[in-house]
């Protein structure tokens, strides 16, 4: 067989094609520069450290620093930490249509977050401080779920997010604002969580839930609940 | 007969039986997420499932059969004897070592760290002495392609490498490469922390050096399906490879950019900025050139075949392909599953938009359709291929092999088109229940039924591939295979002479190392520079 096509013919449109997958694929690259530059939609990236063993000892992310705070200049920050098997607080309540900074840490291994119906989404690393500026176009509740693998309490490692419309978000004189009528997240029928990953992980995540660290980490979460649970009605 | 031929059948039934065992839990994990009650659902039980799917999938399934297809190539392309054939055996028995304590360890409860195995959280060091002892086994099978293509040139001066055994080189090549990465990560992090060695470890560190390998492993168990493509689909539909010229620069740009391009997996990760994670999306871009060349190249090639068999017309052409083949059907279902996995991945790619889809289901769809679809369907007709070669019978049915496949490609998209659409509405991955009683999540759970049935499909077309590939027992039944031996696609052109780069792998090397310098240097560099605060150990289990 001598080809039904000569072998400069094959060359040609060989190189034609690469030129239009090309053209192709810098087309679409182009419209990624572009949201990033205009859109900023830009991945979380501030390189900003966070010690795993004294953040929740001192500074920015002691227990009561924790959840949504609207600071003097008018910006809201929510600062929560990723814990196993719990997220603290556990319920957010944020404003709508008004830029939101997330910002989150973890005291023991990698988590991760996304906001259901949103393109809120960010890794947790033990180290650093993992931050996400957004705003909430529509208002009502979603879901926060833990989305990496951080041991046999993963599945049940959720928050919730009220967003209410902007009207309706009144923090409190010390600038916090807290969920509404929360109650405790009740957890998926928590497929009988045995006992584990109870090492270090006890040690540091035990000043940030009161009582005994549990060795369940399904109760464990309930108490974090607990614990986190804000003063309602001020 | 080959000489070969022992060594080849060990390592495919050793890479199809644990395919067999994970596909089951496969489908059990999807049940687990489904609202229907899965039996033995505990926590403990969904994490040592994933753990032990992923790995066999990701780890055994894919180096077991790339290495025996590799031994197939070497002797069948290069038409003389393997070299080092005791090395080989030496590798596998090591690999089976490895995979035997990284089983143990995960069924005793000891390793529920999933495949990424992610620090700080850690389990027994058994586990990761065993994933060692399988990568060094895959580096003396690298050596061995080395080592025989060498030899070859050295009997064969100045004349083309087979494409073959070309981009069988290129992928040992570029998989030594892709393993330094996990292999820094496991000897001076992982196993140190699992021994108790070191209390704390710098996590930064250690995503970024298993970033190094995640994205190029995945074109260490893609390039067998393209070898096929490109040596093998185009004879057995009795036509000719449209271009050896591009089949030889596809496999070099792989080679190149499969490596600079693994930070994607870290977009939405605090510890690299902007900066770093924009030049590895660049690169990203570039690593689907070479996607693009194959589509056209490989239609180009099923085109010249269809039309020596007197196809006609712009698409019409298309009928007069001899889809009984069961490669030439493999050819056209993977690339049907390929446009499809290859729009969602560049979303996944996409810098700003991969937050949409990061850590959902939708990603765990996107790489069951690409590597459980188009990969692995192109591994089973590349087994169909050879088989009759490797045990000297034919198969008596055809049919079966092509229902078998055409059950495959069916499940595939049945399980990954409602689990894509799940992630686009959030679902999150990497968890064995849902709380189907929230009202939020209840929408859902049809869905994920939907994709249970797909993965039925897909069990069902698994058990068929095993029974396709069983002797048959009677000796009546059998069919005396061919006597002559494998022949892989000639191009259209066949080269006499290539040019000395794209005959060897010096200069692309070289390239390698300055791309991975441009892109990794500093993204590493970083964290001996800055000091960043460590994670605390958290080992599991006793
Ligand atoms: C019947 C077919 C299959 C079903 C129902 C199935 C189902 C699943 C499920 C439910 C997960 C867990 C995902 C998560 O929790 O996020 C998973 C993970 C995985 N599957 Fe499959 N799978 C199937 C076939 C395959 C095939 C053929 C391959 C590759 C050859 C594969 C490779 C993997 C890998 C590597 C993981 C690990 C993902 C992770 O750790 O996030 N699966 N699979
Ligand atoms: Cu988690
Ligand atoms: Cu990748």
């Amino acid at each position: 067989m001598s080809g039904p096509e000569g072998e400069e013919k094959v060359v040609k449109s060989e190189l034609r094609w690469a030129l239009a997958a090309g053209a192709v694929v810098f087309i679409i690259f182009a419209a990624v520069l572009w949201a990033a530059i205009t859109m900023r939609m830009n991945p979380p990236s501030n390189i900003e450290h966070a010690d795993p063993a004294t953040l929740h000892m001192q500074g920015e992310f002691t227990e009561s620093n924790l959840g949504t705070t609207v600071e003097p200049d008018g910006r809201v920050t929510v600062r929560m930490v990723a814990t196993q098997f719990a997220f603290v607080p556990n319920c957010l309540m944020v404003p709508q249509g008004r830029e939101v900074t997330f910002r989150f840490v973890s005291p023991d291994v990698i988590h991760g977050i996304l906001i259901t119906g949103t393109n809120v989404n960010t890794m947790i690393v033990p180290g650093y401080v993992a931050q996400v500026h957004t705003v909430f176009r529509q208002s009502g509740d979603m879901l926060m779920p833990c989305h990496e693998f951080c041991g046999l309490g993963h599945s049940e490692m959720i928050a919730r997010v009220q967003v209410v419309p902007a009207d309706q978000f009144r923090p409190g004189p010390d600038g916090r604002a807290h969920c509404e009528g929360q109650t405790p997240l009740v957890n998926t029928a928590a497929p009988g969580v045995p006992a584990g990953d109870v090492d270090a992980g006890a040690q540091a995540q035990g000043p940030l839930v009161s009582g005994e660290p549990s060795p369940d980490p399904a109760q464990a979460t309930q108490d974090a609940v607990a614990a986190a649970q804000p003063a309602t009605g001020e | 007969m080959l000489t070969t031929r022992r060594l080849v059948l060990t390592h495919m039934w050793v890479a199809f039986a644990t395919f067999s065992v994970a596909i089951i839990l496969g489908v059990w994990q999807m049940w687990a997420r489904s609202p229907l009650r899965a039996p033995f659902l505990t926590a403990e039980n969904y994490f040592n499932s994933v753990t032990m799917h992923g790995v066999s999938m990701g780890y055994v399934l894919t180096t077991f059969f790339i290495m025996g297809f590799g031994y197939f190539v070497a002797e069948t392309a290069l038409k003389r004897p393997l070299p080092g054939k005791t090395w080989a055996w030496a590798a596998f028995w090591m690999g089976i070592l490895g995979v035997l304590m990284a089983v143990l360890a995960i069924v005793t409860n000891n390793a529920t760290v999933l495949f990424t195995f992610y620090p700080p959280l850690t389990g027994s060091p058994w586990f990761y002495i065993g994933l060692v002892l399988v990568v060094v086994a895959s580096w003396i099978w690298c050596g061995l392609m080395i080592v025989a293509m060498a030899q070859w040139k050295r009997a064969n001066l100045g004349e083309p490498v087979p494409l073959a055994m070309f981009a069988t080189v290129a992928n040992a090549v570029m998989w030594l490469w892709t393993t330094i990465g996990v292999a820094a990560e496991l000897l001076f992090q992982v196993i140190p922390a699992a021994f108790g060695w070191i209390h704390t470890v710098d996590v930064g560190l250690s995503r970024t050096l298993f970033s190094w390998t995640l994205h190029a492993i995945v074109y260490f168990w893609l390039i067998p399906a393209y070898i096929a493509f490109y040596t093998m689909a185009p004879r057995e539909a009795g036509g000719r490879l449209y271009s050896d010229t591009m089949g030889r620069l596809t496999f070099v740009l792989f080679l190149l950019y499969s490596l600079p391009v693994g930070m994607h997996h870290l977009f939405m990760d605090p510890e690299h900025s902007t900066g770093f994670k924009f030049v590895q999306a660049a690169l990203t871009f570039l690593v689907s050139v070479p996607t693009f060349l194959t589509v056209f190249t490989i239609s180009a090639s099923m085109e010249l075949a269809a039309r020596l068999r007197g196809g006609t017309g712009v698409f019409g052409w298309i009928k007069a392909l001899p889809w009984k083949n069961p490669m030439t059907l493999a050819t056209g279902l993977a690339f049907f599953m390929l446009w499809f996995g290859g729009g969602g991945g560049l979303i996944n790619m996409s810098y700003g938009m991969n937050a949409m889809i990061h850590n959902t289901s939708w990603v765990t769809a996107h790489f069951h359709l690409i590597f459980g679809g188009t990969v692995v369907i192109m591994y089973f007709a590349i087994a169909y291929s050879i088989w009759p070669h490797l045990t000297g019978w034919t198969f008596r049915s055809p049919g079966r092999l092509r229902l078998q496949l055409w059950l495959w490609a069916v499940g595939m998209m049945v399980m990954t088109i409602p689990w894509h659409y799940l992630g686009l509405q959030g679902q999150w991955r990497r968890v064995a229940t849902f709380d189907y009683s929230d009202p939020m999540i209840a929408g859902w759970g049809p869905w994920v039924i939907v994709s249970l049935i797909g993965g039925l499909i897909l069990l069902a077309s698994a058990a068929l591939f095993i029974v396709n590939l069983l002797p048959p027992h009677r000796k009546w039944a059998r069919q005396p295979g061919p006597t002559e031996p494998y022949r892989y696609a000639l191009a259209a052109h066949p080269p006499r002479r290539v040019p000395e780069v794209l005959n060897g792998f010096t200069l692309w090397n070289l390239l390698v190392a300055l791309l991975m310098l441009a892109a990794y240097g500093w993204p590493i560099l970083q964290f001996f520079l800055t000091d960043a605060p460590e994670a605390i150990v958290h080992r599991i289990g006793g």
